[in-house]
């Protein structure tokens, strides 16, 4: 179980963006993909799920490639993506956030709503439910959004600058998030190019420079990386 | 008089209504349809829908109704001739449907593209993201737009006597015709107040309970 990316691509006009693009995330572990304003890590995770069309290339989670394949679990419950301004539902309240892709998807209404409970009680926002998207804080929101993205069970969870609006307690509570999240097994592919919050958070870095990915300094002790590794 | 004006009332009161209601049943979520098929992957479609809204919003209603009773029977090929009630319905079906499908198009390229993707992302058809997520805010952000229109057709309405059916405008017309008097045109011009005053009332009673976010 992994997510593999192979020689993927993507080009807007001659705006070579992606170029041949190739990594591996393996279980558990949570990868820091960087690179500086407008080389393209945006736009990799939305080929990762689905909202970009790459022109070339595969992406492959167990094994399956998610751009043909699409039987049994749909792509939603094999990789989701935390958004840079998260785009909840401003119409829906916290809980019906969490719950309207599980019910169109025909899932037990409740076991999901169980699933629902646990997981905002996990990201310690339990008792916001009830409340809607505008009467929540900024890292509250992430949090909403993670526990949307989490509903599905998904094998991968990608991030898009998730550092960008909060203050320091709220990195401090995400990294918190993200390391229990990769502890259950989940591969973390977070976009930033937030320093320090890499260097705290990343078993492994990735470059992205010039349309190109080259593996990043060994970044973080190797044994934190080995301990997530089932 | 009013032994004449108040029944005549009374059933052209339902003419009217009857008119009100059928156009906004159908006209809205044909209006809705029109919208989402203007922004259709088809070239051709677009320009169909294109060239219907500018027909129906570039000529008078009174002259759509006018065409379609008396001149729609003699258009070659498709030609039919339809009953005084056929041709309204069909006229100002039509003819709303065109202004709000243009309220909702707006109302549509005002919501954030991002909540398409989260429903992409949450692996939602484009058919599910439109009917549960964009939808709601859409009718929430055009509300008022569409209000404007509601009470805009309560007047309309009356244009239907052009077909000499019995509407609240032709019961004035014929009461006071029979009495040399303006007083019934004063009662009916009552009522239509009445009308849009209960409609104003609703339609902001729903606006506030659209407010909660
Ligand atoms: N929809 C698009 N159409 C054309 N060019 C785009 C589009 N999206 C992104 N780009 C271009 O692709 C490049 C990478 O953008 P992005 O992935 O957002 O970078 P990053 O997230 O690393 O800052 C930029 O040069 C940007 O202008
Ligand atoms: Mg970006």
């Amino acid at each position: 179980m992994s997510l593999q990316v192979k020689a993927l691509s993507k080009s807007y006009g001659n705006n070579i963006v992606l170029n041949q693009v190739s990594f591996v995330v393996q279980p558990g572990e949570i990868v820091c993909l960087r690179g500086k304003s407008g080389e393209g890590k945006t736009t990799l995770l939305r080929c990762l799920n689905r909202l970009e069309k790459p022109d070339s290339g595969q992406i492959l989670i167990d094994e399956i490639d998610i751009m043909v394949e699409n039987k049994g679990l749909s792509i939603a419950e094999k990789i989701g993506l935390v958004f840079q301004n998260y785009n909840l539902f401003p119409h829906k309240n916290v809980m019906e956030n969490l719950l309207l892709a599980p019910r169109l998807l025909k899932q037990g209404e409740n076991e999901m709503k169980k699933r629902a409970v646990e997981l905002l009680k996990q990201l310690g926002i339990e008792d916001k439910a009830d409340q809607y998207p505008f009467q929540l804080s900024g890292g509250q929101k992430q949090r909403v959004a993670i526990a949307r993205a989490c509903m599905l069970s998904p094998q991968v969870l990608c991030f898009d600058e998730p550092t960008s609006a909060l203050d320091r307690e709220s990195i401090e509570g995400i990294c918190r998030i993200m390391l229990d999240l990769s502890k259950q097994g989940m591969m973390i592919l977070i976009v930033t190019h937030d320093e320090e919050f890499a260097e705290r958070i990343a078993m492994r870095s990735l470059v992205l420079e010039k349309g190109r990915m080259t593996e990043g300094d060994a970044k973080g002790d190797d044994t934190k990386f080995n301990l997530f590794v089932k | 008089m009013w032994k004449m004006l108040l029944p005549m009332t009374g059933e052209g009161f339902k003419v009217s209504i009857s008119v009100f209601l059928i156009t906004l049943v159908f006209s809205l979520p044909l209006g809705v349809v029109v919208a989402a098929l203007r922004r259709s992957g088809s070239r051709l479609v677009q320009n169909l829908v294109a060239g219907y809204i500018t027909l129906m919003r570039g000529t008078p209603l009174l002259l759509q109704l006018m065409f379609l009773f008396f001149g729609f029977p003699f258009v070659p090929v498709i030609g039919y001739a339809f009953g005084r009630y056929e041709a309204i319905a069909i006229a100002f079906v039509l003819n709303y449907a065109a202004y709000f499908a243009e309220i909702f198009r707006g109302g549509i390229q005002s919501i954030d593209i991002g909540q398409w993707e989260a429903g992409a992302v949450l692996g939602l058809t484009r058919f599910q993201t439109f009917t549960r997520i964009i939808l709601p805010q859409v009718i929430k952000n055009v509300w008022t737009a569409v209000a404007n229109e509601v009470i805009t057709l309560v007047k309309d309405t009356s244009l239907v006597y052009i077909l000499g059916v019995s509407d609240l405008m032709k019961a004035a017309k014929s009461v006071s015709n029979t009495f040399s008097s303006f007083t019934p045109y004063l009662f009916i011009g009552a009522i239509y107040l009445l009308i849009i005053a209960i409609l104003t009332k609703l339609l902001s009673y729903v606006e506030k309970k659209m407010e909660y976010y």
